[in-house]
């Protein structure tokens, strides 16, 4: 049996975590700090993936890489062709899993008591020191969730993948490609072990996950607790 | 000047009577027909010339997949007519004995054709496939899709198959295959003629020889459980028609040479 | 060491117009909540940027409005203890007191954490966490971790009031003893006059976002210049007053005329401290005034005493005397009417 579907999306999903988890850190904390009417109007572009159906997203998305467009064409010029390749699925994952991510970055980043960033700023920390030292370690638990929420989510993708990645066993074909492509087909065996597999994964990569943050949340829920 | 108080009223009354004027036009008969979304573009213009004749049922169409829409009758889904992309789901209804029997007919036929981005001159015949530049081919996902598993079955009998089967894209139908093809992600693609035909953004490289695969042939039937079959039937016989058959013609279909 | 701090700032709703110029090393800025003194302080430590103004140190400019300078925070070697004292919950003792002290070489660094801590008297808490020491000692570390960086200017934020009461008065001697070592200047916010008066050789009086009075501090608190200074400063017992053509001044609320020693060209308000007044034993005399006591109020320490002119006992209480206990036991068992004198040398007049 073909277990590519299996490892595809183990790879499209870590990857897919790991970009948007640096991304959406950083804007977040480069938001946290420029507040204003401008920068509300960023929020709409950046949380507009989570309200659009993922199909949508997908095809706005080869929109502006495929090779009609004139961004696609550029791209291609320089020898990356992103549609139906594995970085294409990494993308369309990022994309729709990234509002999560800043969302919840930023809560966690708010919820710093303002007077540590301040007292910082007296005892000579330039901003990317304190967003280093004080507000990661701080949002710390905030963060932890964010990725968990940005991992569920990206393995589970669909709709955007298929549009922008295509489906192409062993190449793009992640475990929901293949198990809509089963169904389509009728093979409801099929179908039903790679949702079986799914679930497993899913139960496995989150149990970890929360081992991990409950680990670190252990050791910095001691001293979140101020007198 | 009606104040908001009025117009909401006469608005609630609209709405509220609303289904009863409709329903007072159904004195005209109306028929459900299942059909697959290859053949959309042809359905549209049929129905629109059928419906000028006086006394035409009013037909409605329910698209999707052949293999969905024969599910979907299996279970009892309340259309008066069928038509298939494919003989394999109309044979499927016909061992069941849910198709109305005498009524079953071809209606149309398809040709599968190899087409490439308009303008593209790099992929000319189905050898041309094989080049190294020729890196993403979009067919349809063979086991669901019908073309595809046309473009399959001709690919295997050319011997082509397994040289190219790295390159393809697998596609949840047919229209999917014509965009990636016509936005020049995929590099060449295996549609329909009359896919082939409906847009000016794919040009058509060469249709694959009729001898590597098996007919593409449309079957039409009314189903045995139809409330309206005659008006199934008189919708049925005007496809068969020379007025339906000239429509199919034009949008590039064949015809049965009955 | 000069310094000068003249601004007007804004937020929300609220403005503060500044003016403090300075050479003392201990200034204490007293106000009720909401007058501005938190502002201040964030103004100067370049937590906040005022619309206009100045604020300069020893010559060195933090902001100049007309001049287009506004120094970060960063950079302008200020040590800001917070209210809450603002530890970092996630690093130990030592790593918070070295926080401003990057930029010198790890022995450097702790060579001073250790000397810090050990002039506060928290020798082996370096490698506690802030949540496992005592609000006194937490206190000390903030100090501790604003001193690091020798900065020109502390500023204190009500660095007592979030501590409990028994140990307050030990943590303020403390703070007395480490900032006599301190050799900048101290800005030191409170609305409690006596840790004010106790710690700071100058005195700001805010409210509502304007400077009310500045001054040495007995000046402040024995010569306000107006009954609003002297209500912030505690006193308890003021009167408007109209001056007579026989030089005395008639305290309007209380009906009395009074002499007073203190030289005035103005006089608005009058007033005098609980603490000064006397109980005479006979009536007659200067400044001796008959009056009926309308209550009375204990604490473990002292007796305070609400007392109205005249015989008649009308409404409300007119004076506020506070008396030691052993006084009260000989007093309360005479009769009415009472005896009060006002010290001429006590009174004090106020040109607003």
């Amino acid at each position: 049996m073909d277990l590519s579907p299996i490892l595809l999306s183990l790879e499209t999903s870590v990857a897919a975590t790991a970009t948007v988890t640096l991304l959406g850190t950083l804007a977040a904390g480069w938001r946290v700090r420029h507040r204003g009417a401008a920068f509300e109007l960023l929020d709409g572009v950046f949380l507009l993936p989570l309200v659009l159906p993922p199909t949508v997203v997908g095809f706005l998305l080869l929109l502006l890489l495929g090779r009609a467009s004139t961004l696609g064409n550029l791209l291609y010029g320089l020898g990356l062709r992103l549609v139906f390749s594995w970085y294409a699925a990494v993308i369309a994952a990022a994309v729709t899993t990234f509002p999560l991510m800043y969302m919840t970055a930023r809560a966690a980043l708010e919820q710093v008591e303002t007077p540590l960033v301040e007292v910082a700023r007296t005892l000579g920390a330039g901003e990317a020191r304190i967003f280093r030292q004080i507000l990661l370690p701080l949002a710390w638990p905030g963060l932890a969730a964010g990725m968990v929420l940005t991992f569920a989510r990206a393995l589970g993708d669909f709709g955007a993948t298929l549009i922008l990645a295509g489906n192409i066993p062993g190449k793009t074909q992640t475990l929901p490609l293949a198990i809509f492509f089963a169904v389509e087909a009728g093979d409801t065996e099929e179908a039903v072990r790679w949702s079986l597999v799914t679930v497993a994964i899913s139960l496995a990569a989150l149990g970890a996950l929360n081992l991990w943050t409950r680990h670190r949340t252990g050791l910095s829920m001691r001293v979140v607790q101020q007198d | 000047m009606p104040n908001r108080r009025t117009a909401l009223f006469v608005s609630l009354v609209l709405l509220l009577t609303a289904p009863f004027v409709a329903r007072v036009d159904a004195q005209q008969p109306q028929i459900t027909v299942a059909a697959a979304i290859s053949m959309k573009d042809a359905l549209d213009a049929l129905e629109k010339r059928f419906s000028e004749r006086a006394g035409a049922p009013k037909v409605t169409f329910s698209l999707g997949a052949s293999g969905i829409l024969q599910k979907q009758i299996e279970e009892g889904a309340p259309v008066d007519a069928f038509i298939s992309a494919a003989p394999a789901q109309m044979n499927a209804l016909e061992e069941k004995g849910l198709l109305l029997a005498g009524t079953r007919r071809d209606i149309a036929g398809n040709r599968l054709v190899l087409v490439v981005p308009a303008g593209s001159t790099a992929v000319k015949t189905l050898e041309d496939l094989k080049r190294p530049e020729v890196q993403h081919i979009a067919i349809g996902e063979i086991r669901s899709v019908p073309a595809g598993q046309y473009a399959a079955e001709a690919l295997r009998n050319l011997n082509l198959f397994d040289a190219l089967q790295s390159k393809f894209v697998y596609a949840q139908n047919v229209r999917a295959v014509l965009t990636y093809v016509s936005g020049r992600d995929a590099d060449a693609g295996f549609v329909y003629e009359t896919d082939a035909k409906s847009t000016d953004k794919v040009t058509i490289a060469m249709p694959l020889p009729a001898s590597s695969y098996s007919p593409v042939v449309y079957p039409a039937a009314v189903i045995r459980n139809s409330q309206n079959a005659a008006a199934a039937k008189s919708f049925l016989e005007f496809l068969s028609s020379p007025e339906g058959r000239a429509i199919f013609e034009r949008l590039g279909f064949t015809t049965p040479s009955k | 060491m000069e310094f000068h701090a003249e601004f007007a700032a804004h937020r929300g709703q609220f403005s503060i117009e500044m003016r403090l110029n300075t050479r003392s090393a201990r200034v204490g800025i007293l106000g009720e909540s909401g007058a501005g003194k938190s502002m201040t302080l964030r103004a100067v430590a370049g937590l906040l940027k005022p619309a206009t103004g100045r604020i300069e140190i020893d010559g060195r400019t933090l902001f100049d409005s007309s001049a287009g300078v506004n120094l970060p925070a960063r950079e302008r070697n200020t040590g800001y203890v917070f209210q809450q004292y603002a530890l970092f919950p996630h690093r130990t003792v030592a790593e918070n007191i070295a926080f401003g002290l990057a930029h010198l070489s790890r022995d450097e660094q702790e060579a001073r954490v250790r000397a810090l801590l050990g002039r506060m008297h928290l020798e082996d808490m370096g490698a506690r966490y802030p949540q496992q020491l005592s609000g006194g000692q937490q206190q000390r570390v903030a100090l501790a971790r604003a001193l690091a960086t020798d900065p020109r200017i502390l500023l204190l934020d009500e660095p007592l009031s979030a501590l409990d009461f028994h140990i307050r008065g030990l943590v303020e001697k403390e703070l007395i003893d480490t900032l006599a070592d301190f050799s900048g200047l101290a800005l030191y916010v409170s609305h409690n006059l006596e840790e004010v008066y106790r710690l700071c050789d100058e005195i700001l009086v805010l409210a509502r976002g304007r400077v009310m009075a500045f001054g040495a501090k007995e000046e402040i608190f024995l010569r306000p210049p107006s009954a609003e200074v002297a209500r912030l400063t505690g006193c308890k017992n003021l009167s408007k007053a109209q001056v007579t053509e026989d030089g005395r001044i008639l305290a309007l609320d209380w009906g009395v005329p009074l002499r007073v020693s203190q030289p005035h060209a103005r006089a608005q308000h009058v007033g005098i401290r609980a603490n000064h007044i006397v109980f005479a034993d006979a009536p007659g005399g200067e400044n001796v005034f008959s009056c009926a006591v309308v209550g009375s109020s204990e604490t473990p320490f002292r007796r305070t005493v609400y007392l109205r002119f005249g015989t008649a006992v009308g409404s409300g209480p007119h004076l506020q005397a506070e008396v030691q206990r052993d006084r009260w036991e000989e007093l309360k068992g005479r009769p009415m009417p009472w005896h009060v004198r006002l010290d001429p040398g006590r009174v004090f007049v106020m040109p607003e």
